[in-house]
């Protein structure tokens, strides 16, 4: 028989529910590497984190490997249809297409990491300290980003980039700025379960500090809901940045992203459809790999799913 | 109840106030002002650049405009473009209405293409349309929207002009000329716009449909139905889904600004006379009044969304009752 006070420490439902002997838990291995060997199985998981190597790496290499010239006007072959050498044809200006997708697709893949970096550093500063003080810096917070998240993100942000110029560094920072409060809010709910947790009491007890019981105890715990935030991010990071660069408020010419050769084709969609066709393919595909990433990690992350 | 709504709208106060006092922030802080436009014609001399400045309030420091710009909010005055002399609330009331066209139009088509599909996917789940379902989904959540529209323009107009000698569907504005109100007009040019605006709703209205809709069947009520003889369709239609339409409310309050997002970019895509664009041009001017008159009112319209959101929940779900105390 189980005493009532045994009962409010939840032991009932430890012993009753024992981990099956064929499943592998926490226990045995560990919560991070359990993860990891639930992700290796993620079929779209690991198919997306592939795609994204072969994006990345034509990206970084592709422009090396292609002919210099391709690179520059020739008003005598503009809008040659896709045939070989020119794969995907030429633009407005006679310019190898694939290669300007290549060359964007630097552009649009270190936006889309940087502002992930400025979104992940605010969000997760902000919503650790919010979540674990509360209190009057929680307020000031949550406030904060109710009213970021009462004007619609794109409208912010050409607000900020007309405002402050086209520069790679404003348009980092301010989708950075714009796209925080998610991650913010995510942390503070998880951080806010967390130091409830025994394992943080004991650390007290034991007369941790305040800043190691955070790093040490807290940000550990939360590791898994970031890595999936961090994801998902460069994903909307990267349609954010395109579409900015559509509405011909991303970083200036002559670079080239993803976007801005859409803001192009579009002038040009009678004369050359092929134009416009590419360079979406390309944020379709980087982006669906991201995605499925993401729902990956966010699957090997489920606490309710503890079997292999 | 009506102590609920007051108190709510009484909380919406400090929330506008801190974005009216962010945005306006932002405005001034930029190296860029709208002043700087309207001052540096040549033929100007520097009494005419003075009393330029004193006409527009801004010779006086930011604290005292954003106090003017508060007064004049409070009297319901946006004030007044810099550069087409309209007030500002005359330019969104020409706006608004075109904007609400395509969104409302976008919305309906995403509920009722995403609520059959999110239901019949929970109920057949893994089977080969849920499968479909899933993966479509992952695609309706990557595709940049501007793209699949550049996308719908080509397969719709470009390639059938080319083989058949005309659009299918009009790639641009609201109605062709001389048709100026045909609602017949408009849903023709309405038909891709909205496609575009409605795929990422349908998209995640879908997923979160199924998953309320799985969480709900494995509930000691539905097996009750099920037990007492009930048809499964009856089980599915009226104690399933009415349950699982419940969550649906509460996000659909929070999704507004993500209907405005969407919106401002399909209306550049398809050349639709609507606020996207009016702000979208306010913004290269840098005509503050105009911004600030299209954000303040978006955010005021993002937050009566959450309350009325609010408001259906509690109508719908009898369970749930507004505390006048906090």
């Amino acid at each position: 028989m189980i005493s009532p006070l045994e009962d409010l420490h939840g032991l009932t439902e430890l012993t009753e529910e024992a981990a099956p002997a064929d499943f592998e838990t926490t226990e045995d291995v560990g919560f991070y590497k359990l993860a990891l060997r639930r992700l290796m199985r993620h079929r779209m998981a690991i198919l997306g984190a592939a795609c994204l190597l072969v994006v990345a790496l034509a990206a970084l290499l592709g422009p090396l490997l292609l002919p210099a010239t391709w690179d520059q006007a020739d008003l005598e072959h503009r809008f040659t249809s896709p045939a070989w050498p020119h794969i995907m044809g030429t633009d407005e200006l006679g310019r190898d297409i694939f290669r300007r997708i290549l060359d964007g697709g630097r552009v649009s893949l270190a936006v889309g990491l940087l502002a992930t970096v400025v979104v992940i550093s605010l969000g997760v500063t902000m919503g650790t300290l919010a979540g674990y003080f509360g209190g009057l810096i929680d307020n000031v917070m949550m406030r904060f980003t109710d009213a970021i998240l009462a004007i619609p993100a794109i409208f912010l942000l050409i607000l900020l980039t007309s405002g402050f110029g086209r520069t790679p560094l404003v348009i980092v920072l301010a989708i950075g700025f714009t796209l925080w409060t998610d991650t913010a809010r995510v942390v503070r709910s998880v951080v806010l379960s967390v130091r409830e947790k025994e394992f943080v009491e004991a650390a007290r007890a034991v007369g941790s500090g305040t800043p190691t019981i955070i790093v040490k105890h807290v940000l550990t715990n939360v590791l898994g809901p970031i890595m999936v935030a961090a994801t998902l991010t460069v994903g909307i990071s990267i349609i954010t940045e395109s579409a900015l660069s559509y509405l011909g408020q991303g970083i200036g010419p002559p670079i080239a992203s993803w976007g801005s050769m859409l803001f192009h084709a579009q002038e040009f969609i009678w004369d050359a459809p092929f134009y416009a066709l590419f360079p979406g393919t390309a944020i379709l595909i980087t982006v669906l790999s991201i995605n499925f990433v993401g729902d990956g990690l966010r699957d090997a992350f489920d606490p309710r799913s503890l079997e292999r | 109840m009506h102590q609920y709504v007051v108190r709510r709208l009484l909380q919406a106060v400090p929330l506008l106030l801190v974005v009216s006092v962010l945005l306006f922030a932002i405005l001034q802080l930029q190296p860029v002002h709208a002043w700087d436009q309207l001052l540096y014609r040549p033929n100007l001399t520097a009494g005419d650049r003075a009393r330029i400045l004193a006409y527009y309030g801004f010779d006086k420091p930011a604290p005292i405009q954003y106090l003017v710009w508060m007064r004049n909010l409070l009297h319901l005055d946006l004030g007044t473009s810099y550069f087409s002399h309209q007030p500002t609330l005359e330019l969104i009331g020409q706006r608004l209405p075109n904007t609400a066209i395509l969104m409302t139009t976008a919305y309906l088509l995403a509920l009722v293409l995403a609520i059959p599909i999110g239901v019949i996917s929970a109920v057949k789940q893994y089977s080969k349309f849920d499968n479909f379902v899933t993966t479509a989904a992952f695609f309706g959540f990557s595709i940049p929207n501007f793209w699949l529209g550049l996308m719908l323009i080509i397969l719709f107009a470009v390639i059938p002009y080319e083989h058949i000698g005309f659009k299918i569907f009009p790639t641009s504005g609201m109605y062709d000329s001389g048709l100026e109100g045909d609602p017949f007009n408009l849903a023709w040019h309405l038909a891709l716009p909205s496609i575009v605006l409605a795929v990422q709703f349908i998209a995640q209205y879908s997923r979160f449909i199924r998953g309320a809709m799985l969480d709900v069947l494995n509930h000691d009520f539905i097996r009750t139905a099920r037990a007492k003889g009930l048809t499964e369709k009856r089980v599915v239609v009226r104690h399933a889904f009415r349950n699982a339409l419940l969550p649906l409310i509460s996000l659909m309050g929070i999704d507004i600004p993500r209907l405005f997002v969407g919106a401002l970019i399909t209306e550049q895509v398809f050349a639709w006379p609507g606020m996207g664009r009016l702000f979208w041009k306010a913004a290269g001017d840098g005509d503050v009044q105009v911004l600030m008159g299209i954000l303040v009112l978006l955010a005021v319209l993002v937050v009566l969304g959450n309350l009325l959101a609010d408001l259906a929940y509690g109508w719908a779900d009898p369970r749930v009752q507004f505390k006048s105390a906090r």
